[in-house]
């Protein structure tokens, strides 16, 4: 924690080192990124920050966009939705960025995306899943697939695994409940059955009577996500309570796992994928050639790297102005095909049928078996 | 059912065990000491250090129970003991005060995260109910410190003593009890007591440095509607609370008006301790005056 505490800071202080006043030289062109570089989730949230960064350093180092340098200005939202929406305004307004690369929960990608919407700006989503983002067309694009795509291949993995029983367990925000409710729809449309559903509040101090409910229920296996300290307590109530049954996820790899040797063979799920090609790897040797003793980057680099690029690639083709980046966006992602694999997006600049992986928690880290057609 | 009763006792032994302390200050020096969720905090953290450290559980609780027990003696010294003559709710406001202050250095020397205090437990099905080794050992623990207070205040004559403090403080100075030794030998059963049920709460949840705000609501309100300065009293309103929570969020709602299951989500519980607080409050207005200890 106090590594990543001080990367963040590192990366703040460097983006305020390049950005010594409010105005922007003429020969750059400033892009927003909010990212949670205090508060929770700062890890994950830091590497999007640095696949960001990655893509600049390659944009500039090629000469910029028409002899133009990329300028990053960094704001932290501390992962809550009004220091988001303060960030944004500031970026939007006063730094007059035309486009924000954000990493947050739907919780601080939506309220964002409504501002965007309203000025007339761009915002681009490296994190957010919820199938409420595409109500903004034109101003808030998506790199990330959506949940209700997860989730419906979650349901469908689920019930191919031989499940014909599942309780669902999941924080409830747009985030857990859009996933449970679409893995829940395919698996059910597939044949099965839902005993018991179970959507907490985050921060409680334990889920022991959420876990002894599905439990009771006797399930086949449990579905859901989670992610940061929650899904360590509940993975302990469970391992304390007994529980035994197979549990699949959306994002297994987003899990803090809490205990390794418990955990091993039981946890397998629908994960982004798409890094296995040769856009991935060239990230991540950006990313061991400039952070030599960082640990193995998370996915998220890969999709902070694809945000900067599809927006370089938007600039260049259609100009500087958020609308004309917003015009141009939908045609260059069509023959784009960067670190997280090819983009497809619907008509409202959300992302389908996305590079999807099936992995597994083995021998105490995550494996990659198998691929989602 | 069973398993409802089950809980509530968990759950109840966790909560009297740090409530107990309150009403034992409560009693004698008449103010609500919020530091005291503190103490509880902290004695969860020495728990940890003290098993990083290489000692047993069976060493580490004890041990953080003597630091934390020290640690009450030495607030009582720096703060408390100088604001005697000021009104219970100036040493209750500085009391929050002091928890604001443990509660930033522990953040600063443990960071924010959570911490899970590793332990082995296996898992006991019981008449239908699901527990753990570790629940058996919350509550029997639980118990026998109890017993060991109840021993204390009523076959000593030290406990003799800080009861009569408690009934009449200036009568039983005047008949020559020790007073302030008699405040320091109470800070540190408190601070003990409150030590041993943050541990016992670390142990079944997990530790940060906002658990706090997490367990002071239950806590205070145990400790309301078992009478603020009846030390026992404490440990029945933590059972009344914890049955009363624990049944609402069992109860299937939605089936009584339709075909649809709907529980009441577990985090409304606390809510159930705010009702019982207001019902308190409302029902028992003399409930702030010296009760029976």
């Amino acid at each position: 924690m106090k590594r990543n505490l001080l990367n963040a800071a590192v990366f703040a202080a460097a983006a305020i080192v390049a950005q010594p006043g409010a105005l922007l030289a003429a020969d750059t062109i400033p892009v927003g990124v909010i990212a949670n570089l205090t508060g929770q989730d700062v890890n994950t949230s830091l590497q999007m920050a640095r696949g960001v960064e990655l893509a600049a350093d390659e944009i500039n180092a090629a000469g910029g966009i028409d002899g133009k340098m990329i300028e990053l200005i960094v704001e932290d939202s501390e992962y809550k939705a009004q220091e988001a929406l303060t960030a944004a305004t500031k970026l939007y307004q006063v730094n007059q960025v035309p486009a924000v690369i954000m990493f947050g929960g739907s919780s601080l990608m939506i309220p964002v995306g409504e501002l965007a919407q309203q000025e007339g700006k761009v915002l681009i989503n490296t994190s957010s899943s919820s199938a409420k983002l595409g109500d903004y067309p034109g101003a808030l694009f998506s790199i990330l697939p959506l949940d209700n795509i997860v989730g419906k291949e979650l349901g469908q993995y689920v019930y191919d695994k031989g499940a014909r029983s599942i309780a669902t367990i999941v924080p409830n925000n747009t985030f857990g409940t859009g996933i449970a409710d679409a893995a829940g729809a395919a698996f059910e449309a597939a044949g099965g059955k839902i005993v018991r559903k179970v959507a907490y509040t985050e921060g409680q101090p334990d889920y022991r009577a959420d876990v002894q409910a599905i439990i009771a229920a006797e399930p086949d296996a449990l579905v859901g996500v989670g992610y940061g300290d929650d899904s360590r307590t509940v993975f302990k109530n469970a391992r304390e309570l007994g529980f035994d049954a197979p549990w699949y996820a959306a994002y297994p790899s987003i899990f803090a796992v809490e205990n390794e040797e418990w955990m091993n063979g039981k946890l397998s799920g629908v994960d982004n994928g798409g890094y296995a090609n040769d856009g991935g790897a060239a990230v991540l040797a950006a990313y061991k050639a400039k952070w030599p003793d960082e640990d193995e980057p998370l996915a998220h680099i890969y999709y902070g790297y694809d945000a900067m690029m599809v927006l370089a690639k938007a600039i260049e083709a259609g100009g500087v102005e958020s609308a004309e980046i917003a015009a141009a966006l939908p045609s260059v992602v069509e023959s784009y095909v960067g670190a997280t694999g090819k983009i497809v997006w619907d008509d409202r600049g959300q992302r389908i049928d996305p590079p999807l992986d099936i992995i597994e928690y083995k021998g105490g880290k995550f494996e990659t078996v198998g691929t989602i057609d | 059912m069973i398993q409802v009763f089950v809980n509530s006792i968990i759950y109840a032994s966790e909560i009297a065990i740090v409530a107990v302390g309150i009403s034992l200050a409560y009693s004698i020096l008449r103010f609500a000491n919020f530091a005291h969720i503190q103490f509880a905090v902290v004695g969860g953290y020495a728990t940890y250090v003290a098993t990083e450290l290489g000692l047993p559980l069976i060493l580490a609780v004890p041990a953080s129970a003597v630091f934390v027990g020290g640690l009450a003696v030495v607030v009582d010294i720096l703060v408390f003991s100088r604001l005697r003559h000021i009104s219970p709710e100036g040493k209750m406001i500085v009391s929050w005060g002091v928890a604001l202050l443990i509660r930033a250095i522990v953040a600063s020397i443990f960071g924010g995260g959570s911490i899970i205090i590793e332990t082995n437990t296996t898992p006991i099905r019981f008449a239908g109910a699901i527990f753990t080794s570790l629940d058996v050992i919350v509550v029997s623990a639980t118990v026998a410190f109890m017993v060991l207070l109840h021993a204390f205040l009523y076959r000593t004559r030290t406990g003799s003593g800080l009861r009569a403090l408690a009934s009449n403080y200036d009568l039983a100075v005047t008949r020559g009890i020790p007073g302030e030794r008699m405040i320091r030998l109470m800070w540190f059963i408190s601070g003990a007591y409150a030590a041993i049920g943050g541990s016992l709460i670390a142990l079944e949840t997990r530790l940060q440095p906002n658990m706090d705000l997490i367990i002071l609501l239950p806590v205070f309100a145990a400790v309301t509607i078992g009478g603020l300065s009846n030390v026992f009293g404490a440990v029945l309103g933590a059972l009344f609370l914890s049955l009363a929570q624990n049944f609402i969020i069992s109860i299937d709602f939605g089936s009584l008006v339709s075909d649809q299951s709907w529980f009441v989500p577990s985090q409304f519980r606390d809510y159930v301790a705010v009702l019982a607080l207001v019902l308190v409050l409302l029902l028992r207005p003399s409930m702030t005056k010296r009760g029976a200890n």
